[in-house]
């Protein structure tokens, strides 16, 4: 046995993680040493990140910025859910449909879909909705693809066993395709969300500088690096969160797929 | 399930399928139909799109027209160019930087319980937040742009090496030390092929992210090749100009993205055969 | 055989499939001009070498394959309904894995639409009946291949069909749990008094089991010999695959397999 496996419980936990704790203070001090010695115009240090945290939160303007990015955020991507998963249904149900929007779909999948924003802007304007479409775009792609990847992915037999046993049309989609490519739906969300988040920030800096993104551009033109610093932390931070919220529930929607798994 | 019918040695049955209507199956008609349907579409636009407020819109001859401006003024070619210098640098820096750096998180579990969550957090997080400290730090400069492609591309490379290093099937190394080989040889034989899909996999995603990481640079990082010419365009109205740009970085994107397909493919070749059973 | 109460009626059935990958060379004859009945309560065991269109037979008659002409007719009715009137049960289990194993069971009968309450109640008995008691909650890839495979019996019994079919069911078992499960299958047989259409390449699982042996030839199927094998009912009870007069119809069988065998 060796002496971390003596330790029990917390303790254990701790004693584990020591050497990554004592790795990540000493850079942390590191940079607030050297930081401390650059020009405020220029670089930032850890505590000057914390006192411009604190002053964002204080004045309002972070929580302002929060409830501004997190509506455009979830207004675009829900959107992106609500036509994403039954144009994705739709299109792996029904071949000419999808040889119909193949060619279409080949484009949008190679192309870059911040690359319409320009037309956006003339289309949409520069107001919120504006954003909302940016947000829009760049999840939809991302959730429809994936559910059609997993009607694409989804065997056969399962659908035979179901026919054999009598099901019709909508208890197939019910009962075999939902569930069945529930997992490709759940990792097409993640991923679209993934890409949300980034439309968010992206139309943040092009369209009507508010939110989160507003704040980056705002402070970073009048060279407050600390505050561009704060603002970049917070947005790192949700993003982590909402990532790591929505792998969990990928992970929970494949539970069956364990199995399956094992010899990919 | 199908694998399992074929695992357990009867004769299966996939090559030959039920005779049964065809109700648009591939077929020499259905592509005829679709390509009909796009020639009309397209021909439709032409004739209705004039009538629309330029303004707001274009259609398909004058796309054509401003496309021969703009080749002819080799703005065209200039702006190709300058996006395709930006791309592959930043590329290049990925690739130079992404192995190594993933096969040390993927090979020492200390590395990766140190960097890995700093990783994952980057691989996840939106990167476009870093482009105004780009600019700061940079200028709008090419570096900039190089900088922010690489910021993009480099995290899948990384991520995915890492995950190909983990799952190395630890019994092949050691039948590979039980045929006598030393680290190196097993690094060589075992580990360096196992990974080779997930670098595939990796490199194709990072081209994919690159390309996006190009365009933003183009917009925020200065006004400057493709991406640039984009915006100059639509700050101009000039949807014509516009669409062909957006037509251009279609090609650009299809070209990359096969031979992402034929990288990962290629490298991930002993792979596919073993999906097949 | 008394033809008068046939529960299964096959005339003249042929079936083609067209190979896309040569689609100039015609359509493949599978089964050609195949006439078979079974009688109510019989178990006939349908025999023949690989791609000799068991399979397919049995596909056409859940109706997930077409057939070019001929008739089936189930109790009398071409108007059957897969799933209620006639299940099948699949060589690869055909079990979702989404779904736990009274999920599982339950399918079929939530397809017809049998309430929660009926449907859990017999899905329970038919769990029992197969000895999966205990198991209901765990899902497909929790349990061996031989417990998948009396999920897939179970889902197919708790419908009640008049005719059961099932496909090379114990093709992907180890060989011992297979003889546990042949007998088993003998047994559950009786007590729900089905009437069974069970394919296989497996000449003694073919006498073992049947109360009649089809021997199929193959390119294009049809029926090559019709052999009774009356070895008793309740076979199950004592085991018959130590009686000589077992070895004799697995002999026969052979014999008449040997002859449509290229």
């Amino acid at each position: 046995m060796t002496p971390l496996e003596r330790l029990r419980g917390p303790k254990r936990h701790l004693a584990r993680w020591a050497p990554q704790t004592a790795i990540w203070t000493g850079l942390l001090v590191l940079w607030e040493i050297w930081g401390r010695g650059q020009s405020p115009f220029f670089f930032t240090y850890p505590t000057a990140i914390g006192r411009a945290l604190l002053r964002l939160a204080s004045s309002g303007e972070l929580g302002q910025a929060i409830l501004d990015s997190l509506q455009v955020l979830l207004l675009g991507y829900g959107l992106g859910v609500a036509a994403g998963v039954p144009l994705g249904l739709l299109a792996g149900r029904f071949a000419y449909l999808r040889r119909l929007l193949s060619p279409l779909m080949m484009a949008f999948y190679v192309t870059p879909r911040l690359a319409l924003i320009p037309l956006i802007i003339i289309w949409v304007g520069i107001g919120f909705w504006a954003k909302v479409t940016v947000v829009w775009l760049v999840c939809f792609f991302a959730i429809f693809f994936n559910v059609l990847h997993g009607m694409s992915s989804l065997s056969r037999s399962y659908l035979e066993v179901a026919q054999a046993y009598g099901a019709n049309e909508a208890q197939i989609l019910r009962e075999v395709t939902l569930p069945g490519i529930l997992p490709f739906i759940a990792t097409g969300l993640r991923l679209g969300l993934g890409l949300a988040l980034i439309g968010m920030v992206v139309s943040e800096f092009l369209i009507g500088l508010n939110g989160l993104g507003g704040i980056i551009v705002y402070y970073s033109v009048r060279l407050r690096v600390a505050d561009v610093f704060a603002a970049v932390t917070v947005i790192v931070v949700i993003g982590t969160a909402l990532m790591t919220g929505a792998r969990a529930l990928e992970q929970r929607a494949a539970h069956w797929q364990l199995s399956a798994r094992a010899f990919r | 399930m199908t694998e399992a019918t074929e695992a357990n040695g009867l004769a299966p049955l996939p090559a030959v399928r039920p005779r049964r209507k065809r109700s648009g199956g591939p077929g020499a008609l259905t592509g005829l139909s679709v390509l009909a349907i796009y020639a009309l579409l397209i021909a439709a636009w032409d004739v209705f799109g004039r009538d629309v407020n330029p303004y707001f819109s274009s259609y398909p001859s004058a796309i054509v027209r401003a496309a021969g401006e703009l080749a002819r003024s080799g703005e065209l070619a200039t702006a190709l160019l300058g996006s395709l210098g930006v791309l592959g640098q930043g590329l290049l820096y990925t690739l130079a930087a992404g192995l190594p750096v993933g096969f040390a998180i993927g090979r020492y579990q200390f590395l990766d319980r140190t960097f890995g969550p700093l990783v994952t957090i980057l691989f996840v997080a939106p990167r476009e937040v870093f482009v105004p400290l780009l600019v700061l730090w940079f200028g709008l400069s090419d570096a900039s742009r190089v900088i922010f492609v690489f910021l993009s591309a480099v995290f899948p490379l990384i991520y995915n090496v890492a995950d190909g290093v983990r799952s190395v099937n630890q019994s092949h190394a050691e039948i590979a030390q039980a045929y006598g080989a030393n680290e190196w040889q097993t690094i060589q034989e075992v580990t360096f092929p196992s990974i080779l899909p997930f670098i595939g996999v990796g490199a194709k995603q990072a081209i994919a992210r690159g390309l996006t990481g190009l365009v933003a640079a183009e917009f925020f990082i200065g006004v400057s090749g493709l991406g640039g010419l984009l915006q100059k365009a639509s700050a101009l109205y000039r949807l014509d100009r516009a669409f062909v740009v957006i037509l251009v970085l279609v090609a650009v994107g299809f070209i990359l993205a096969r031979a992402g397909d034929l990288m990962e493919a290629r490298l991930g070749r002993w792979r596919i055969s073993e999906r097949a059973y | 055989m008394s033809r008068a109460n046939g529960m299964l009626e096959v005339s003249n059935l042929t079936v083609s499939f067209e190979r896309p990958e040569q689609p100039d060379a015609g359509a493949f004859r599978v089964v050609e001009d195949l006439s078979f009945g079974v009688a109510a309560g019989e178990f006939v065991s349908i025999l023949g070498p690989s791609g000799c269109g068991k399979t397919t037979l049995l596909r056409v008659i859940v109706r997930l394959a077409p057939a070019e002409h001929g008739t089936i007719k189930i109790d009398d009715s071409e108007k059957y309904a897969p799933g209620r009137d006639v299940c099948l049960v699949f060589q690869s289990y055909g079990l979702f894995p989404w779904r736990t194993v009274r999920e599982n069971v339950e399918f079929g009968l939530k397809m017809q639409g049998v309430a929660a309450r009926e449907r859990r109640a017999t899905g329970q008995e038919f769990i029992d009946l197969v000895g999966l008691s205990g198991f209901e909650q765990h899902y497909p890839h929790q349990i061996s291949g031989g417990m998948q495979q009396r999920v897939g019996l179970a889902r197919a019994l708790a419908c009640r069909p008049k005719l059961l079919l099932m496909d090379e069911p114990f093709a992907a078992v180890d060989a011992q749990t297979r003889e546990r499960l042949q007998t088993e299958l003998l047994r559950i047989v009786a007590q729900t008094a089905s009437t069974v259409v069970f394919v296989t390449h497996s000449i003694q699982e073919a006498v073992y089991l049947g109360t009649r042996v089809l021997v199929m030839g193959a390119r294009p199927g049809r029926i090559a010999a019709d052999l009774p094998v009356p070895l008793g009912s309740e076979r199950w009870r004592r085991d018959v695959r130590l009686e000589r007069r077992f070895e004799d119809h697995v002999l026969e069988a052979r014999q008449a397999l040997r002859a449509v065998s290229p």
